[in-house]
């Protein structure tokens, strides 16, 4: 993930909770958001304080002003904040969150 | 292994100050009762996803639906009637069924929504493109005569 100081989100924008889909798999999790009329110069995802915050500026209007959408997620210790990869597709935007070497399995063999 | 949740916390925590579940929770109580109509509550246009804008020489009609690809839409234009209807594919459902979902809220099932136009159309030069998740329809407006004097002369 990217540092993008520039990111802002308008005055009069309109806050929408964006649907999820929160998948497990064996390398680690994976977050689908819904976020139709926003690209990847319009979203924002960043991790502190073990919460991860996600921002999306859409090109959709309501009530006279954008939409944005805004969700954020407490992480686990489990999880490699630094190894986080985001990409955009058809207004979906999905990140996948690796485990961290704690969190992966190590099967010891008893002699 | 659940790797949103520290300690046992409950999954997916979030902090969101949306009016989105409030909408849902109203629309479900007071959807029974005739005359109902959530939009004069919260504004907007809740319960149907098609935004409709007149210009000047066309008609604009946008309905966000991510995740799609251009072959799931199907457009009609019959007279002043439009119709979208998204149909899965098939590729959505296989690659759903075998996943293991903590949070799903998403969904790849069919839907359809008409809705009539302003004003009148034409149907045939239709054009519609889908991009970041939006299906944008534009459809050029019938060319309406303006209601000019006419002079008449008396022979």
């Amino acid at each position: 993930m990217e540092d993008k100081k520039c990111f802002s989100v308008p005055e009069n924008a309109v806050e929408v909770r964006p649907a999820v889909d929160v998948i497990e798999e064996d390398c680690g999790v994976k977050i689908m958001f819904e976020v139709p009329g926003a690209n990847s110069e319009t979203i924002d995802v960043s991790v502190e304080d073990g919460v991860l915050t996600m921002r999306a500026v859409s090109s959709l209007t309501r009530n006279g002003g954008p939409i944005c959408y805004y969700r954020a997620f407490q992480l686990s210790d489990m999880v490699d904040v630094a190894g986080i990869q985001a990409k955009t597709q058809d207004g979906v935007l999905t990140l996948c969150l690796p485990k961290s070497e704690r969190a992966t399995v190590h099967r010891i063999k008893v002699e | 292994m659940n790797m949103l949740a520290r300690n046992g916390k409950p999954r997916g925590l979030n902090f969101e100050l949306s009016t989105q579940p409030l909408e849902e929770m109203v629309k479900s109580m007071f959807s029974c009762f005739p005359g109902f109509r959530s939009e004069l509550v919260f504004g907007g246009q809740i319960g149907t996803k098609l935004d409709v804008a007149v210009k000047d020489k066309y008609v604009e009609v946008k309905f966000p639906c991510p995740g799609r690809c251009k072959e799931d839409f199907e457009i009609e234009v019959v007279g002043d009637f439009l119709t979208v209807k998204v149909v899965d594919c098939g590729k959505h459902k296989e690659c759903c069924d075998n996943k293991r979902y903590v949070i799903r809220e998403r969904t790849c099932e069919s839907y359809e929504e008409s809705v009539k136009l302003p004003v009148a159309v034409k149907g045939a030069e239709t054009r519609a493109k889908y991009m970041h998740g939006i299906l944008e329809i534009t459809i050029p407006r019938v060319c309406e005569e303006k209601n000019g004097a006419h002079i008449v002369k008396v022979s």
